[in-house]
C-alpha cells in the first residue's frame, strides 16, 4: 500500500534517523517498499515504478526539496501523496499539519486524505510549498489580471493559500532586512522593520530586467520571466487536516 | 487604526502599483498606488503612501496622500499630516488637525450601505 521514498542520505545521523523510521513504521504495520532515489533511479523512475506496482499512497521521506520533487513527479498520476518530514519545516508543518516524523508515521496509519491546491510554473512545473526569487537590488515587475507592481529588491516568495474557501496565490516581498537595519543604523531611525509587501491574485507574472533564478525549496526549477498560477488539479495528501 | 499585521493585502513602501486593486480583506498601502482601489473592509494609506486614484471601501483611514475620491461606507479618518484632494463621502468622519482637505464632503446614511446595526447609526461629523 505505501512506496517509501526516501531522500539520499550519506550522513551517519541520516542513517540512524532512517532507520529509527522505517522501525517505526514496522511497528506501525505500514511498513511497504522503501526505496532511495540513485543517479539509476531518479525519482520520477521510482513514483512511476510505485504507481506501475499498484501502490495507492507515494510517501516522500526528506527534506522539502525531496518533498517537492515527489510533488512534481507525480503530476500525471492519481497516487496519493504522503510525507515524513526528517526535519521541523514550517513549509512542511503547514502543510501536514506536524514536523515530527513519528506523528507524521501516525498520520499515515489514519491515512486521512485532503485535497491540497497546487502553484504551477510557467504551466509546466508544480510547486507545493513556496516559490522564490532572490531579487537584491533588481526590480521586478509583477503582474496580474487587476494590476501591474514595480517591485525594488527584496526576496519575492509566492505560495498558494486558501482563504476563506478561495484558493489564490499569495505573493510575499520582504525586503532584505540586514541591509536596512545597516541604512537604519546609518540614520538613526526606528529599529521597527518595514512592513512586507503582500498581494493576492489567481495567476501572476514577473519580470526582471535580467534572467533570476526560480527556487523552490532549494532547488533551482527555472528562471524569470516566470508565470506563477494555480494548478487546475489538486494533490491528494495525507494530513492532519485541511490546510 | 488597523494595524500592518491585520492587513490582508500589504503594499510595502519599496512597491510602485498601476491598475485595479481589488480585495476582500484590509488593503494596507505605504507604497505608491495609481489606480482605484475598492475593500470590502479597511483601506489604511499609511503615512510614506501615495494613492492617486479613487478609493471605495468600508472604512478609509488616511495618513498619507490621496489625489482621488474617497467613498467609506462606514468611517472615514483623515489623519494628522494627511493630505487629500479629491471628493470625499462618508457615513461617519473624522478631519483630525493638521490634516489638508481640498474638495467637497458628503455625509452618506450608513443605513443605505448596511442593513442592521450601522444602519441606525446616524452620520457623524468629527473635526479634532
Amino acid at each position: 500500500m505505501y512506496y517509501y521514498i526516501f531522500a539520499p542520505s550519506s550522513a551517519p545521523r541520516g542513517l540512524e534517523l532512517y532507520a529509527q523510521i522505517k522501525q517505526h513504521l514496522a511497528a506501525l504495520g505500514i511498513a511497504g517498499e522503501l526505496v532511495t532515489p540513485s543517479p539509476g533511479r531518479d525519482v520520477e523512475t521510482l513514483v512511476r515504478m510505485a504507481v506501475e506496482k499498484r501502490y495507492s499512497t507515494v510517501v516522500a521521506v526528506g527534506d522539502p526539496g525531496h518533498v517537492n520533487r515527489i510533488a512534481r513527479a507525480m503530476e500525471n498520476y492519481d497516487a496519493v501523496l504522503g510525507i515524513i518530514p526528517t526535519s521541523s519545516h514550517p513549509d512542511l508543518i503547514s502543510l501536514i499539519g506536524t514536523g515530527d516524523w513519528k506523528e507524521a508515521a501516525e498520520q499515515l496509519k489514519k491515512r486521512r486524505v485532503h485535497e491540497v491546491p497546487m502553484g504551477c510554473l510557467n504551466e509546466t512545473i508544480n510547486f507545493l510549498t513556496p516559490a522564490s526569487v532572490q531579487l537584491g537590488d533588481e526590480i521586478g515587475y509583477l503582474g496580474t489580471q487587476g494590476y501591474n507592481a514595480t517591485i525594488i529588491g527584496g526576496q519575492l516568495s509566492v505560495s498558494v493559500v486558501a482563504d476563506g474557501g478561495k484558493v489564490q496565490l499569495c505573493c510575499k516581498v520582504i525586503e532584505p532586512i540586514e541591509e536596512l537595519r545597516g541604512v537604519r543604523k546609518l540614520f538613526a531611525k526606528t529599529s521597527a522593520i518595514p512592513d512586507p509587501t503582500i498581494l493576492f491574485a489567481p495567476a501572476m507574472e514577473l519580470t526582471t530586467s535580467k534572467n533570476m533564478e526560480v527556487i523552490v525549496a532549494g532547488d533551482v526549477v527555472c528562471n524569470t520571466p516566470v508565470r506563477f498560477s494555480l494548478r487546475p488539479k489538486q494533490l491528494r495528501l495525507v494530513a492532519s487536516r485541511a490546510n | 487604526m488597523a494595524s500592518p499585521e491585520q492587513s490582508d493585502t500589504i503594499i510595502g513602501a519599496n512597491v510602485e502599483l498601476t491598475g485595479s486593486l481589488k480585495n476582500q480583506g484590509s488593503i494596507h498601502i505605504n507604497g505608491k498606488v495609481t489606480g482605484d482601489i475598492t475593500s470590502d473592509a479597511t483601506v489604511v494609506v499609511g503615512e510614506q503612501a501615495m494613492v492617486m486614484g479613487p478609493i471605495i471601501a468600508r472604512s478609509v483611514i488616511v495618513s498619507g496622500m490621496v489625489h482621488g475620491s474617497i467613498v467609506a461606507h462606514d468611517l472615514l479618518e483623515l489623519e494628522p499630516k494627511s493630505s487629500v484632494q479629491g471628493d470625499i463621502s462618508a457615513a461617519r468622519l473624522n478631519i483630525k488637525t493638521g490634516a489638508t482637505f481640498n474638495g467637497t464632503s458628503q455625509m452618506i446614511g450608513a443605513g443605505k450601505m448596511e442593513e442592521g446595526e450601522a444602519g441606525k447609526k446616524r452620520p457623524r461629523l468629527e473635526i479634532d
